[in-house]
């Protein structure tokens, strides 16, 4: 969005309230980090003095100075904690600018669509659909306009024709058409076994009166 | 304001060794010549041990052992040239004693911030000054007013917006754009 006013350097600034105040909170988070640093070094520095102070016998000077250091550790926790605060509240300020743009996203993104919906009212699409039947309707119409316009003569007439071509197609093509002998040549079948067949016992029939009978198949 | 060079400088060319090197030359060609020289060394010093600017008692001047010295005049010819050709600027034009050295051109590190605001997600999000040379940045250790500049040939872009610094105010912060 902000591309297109980049060319002019307009008056307007980009730079929102809410920019201004997480600049507040992030110069904060500076300033605290700058004293994080200082007290580190201090601390540092603190230790090898209390050290030196030991070496020197100086057992008194170098507790207080311990104190003192122990001290500075609190701040220095506390910072710790400060610090975690205003990142936070940091990340949720920058966070609350993009849900307002994903919002603002949201709601073109909606305008558009029921911009694209009154382009194409209900009303629309069923005088459309309705103009579509009519015109299927329509053409039924004239397809039975036209084939209705022959004659019951006219009718007879291609009967027949159509019985009469079919007889034709009949002649043509009789249902057995023997083979040419050459297409009998082709269609060589194995020979029939020209030996007697083995003698199969006959089963016991019941025979009557010398007469074969036949019997149900069981 | 003194920045101490934490890496020490070995790469002194041969003619740092030479004594004319140390007299500005009359001839105008050579003067020419020398102060490109010259101009060439401070740059390749400064990038090499991070030094944004330089004023007249730097220790670059003087060759301790060949004891030889820039004079002053010297010093100002060289400055002049480098705030002529845009690799050098007044710190503060009414004293003209230390001058910022752009051994990178302002248009560069204003890509080099970009690519590191790109990097390190600060599009669309306000960054402080101390935040952009303080924390690990291809710019630290920049001078405050060097990043302003190059601040400005960003916002001049589009690029950036600079919070702060109206009416004569410090620049306090920035916010980048895509």
């Amino acid at each position: 969005m902000g591309g297109l006013f980049s060319k002019k350097k307009s008056s307007e600034s980009r730079v929102t309230e809410q920019d201004k105040a997480v600049l507040e909170l992030k110069k904060q988070r500076d300033q605290l980090k700058q004293y994080q640093k200082n007290i580190l070094t201090n601390l540092e520095k603190e230790r090898e003095l209390a050290r030196k102070l030991l070496l020197e016998g100086k057992k008194d000077r170098a507790k207080l100075l311990l104190k003192k250091k122990r001290f500075q550790e609190s701040i220095l926790e506390k910072s710790e904690k400060q610090l975690d605060n205003i990142d936070e509240m940091c990340h949720s300020l920058e966070f609350a600018q993009i849900e307002i743009k994903v919002l603002d996203g949201l709601k073109s993104g909606n305008e558009a669509l029921k911009k694209v919906h009154d382009m194409m009212s209900i009303d629309d699409i069923e005088k459309i659909l309705e103009e579509t039947r009519e015109g299927v309707d329509k053409q039924n119409e004239i397809d039975a306009l036209l084939s209705g316009s022959l004659s019951p003569e006219d009718l007879e007439e291609v009967e027949t024709e159509l019985e009469k071509i079919m007889e034709e197609e009949n002649i043509q093509m009789p249902k057995d058409v023997p083979l040419s002998p050459a297409e009998s040549e082709a269609l060589s079948l194995p020979e029939v076994p020209e030996t007697p067949l083995p003698e199969i016992q006959e089963k016991e029939r019941p025979i009557k009166d010398g007469k074969k009978v036949l019997v149900p198949a069981s | 304001m003194a920045t101490i060079a934490a890496v020490e400088f070995n790469s002194w060319p041969a003619h740092y060794n030479f004594p004319p090197f140390f007299t500005l030359q009359p001839n105008r060609e050579t003067q020419a010549k020398q102060l490109s020289i010259w101009i060439q060394l401070i740059k390749d010093y400064a990038s090499k041990t991070r030094l944004f600017s330089i004023d007249h008692s730097h220790p670059i001047f003087t060759n301790t052992e060949i004891s030889r010295s820039l004079t002053q005049e010297g010093i100002s010819t060289i400055f002049d040239e480098m705030i002529r050709t845009s690799q050098g600027e007044y710190v503060d034009a009414s004293k003209k004693d230390r001058i910022f050295i752009w051994w990178q051109s302002k248009e560069v590190w204003a890509k080099v911030l970009m690519q590191s605001a790109e990097k390190g997600g600060l599009l669309n999000s306000v960054a402080t000054i101390y935040e952009l040379l303080n924390d690990h940045t291809p710019l630290e250790g920049m001078e405050e007013a060097m990043l302003v500049k190059v601040l400005k040939v960003l916002e001049a872009s589009g690029k950036c917006e600079v919070m702060g610094g109206a009416a004569g105010g410090s620049v306090e912060g920035v916010k980048f754009f895509m």
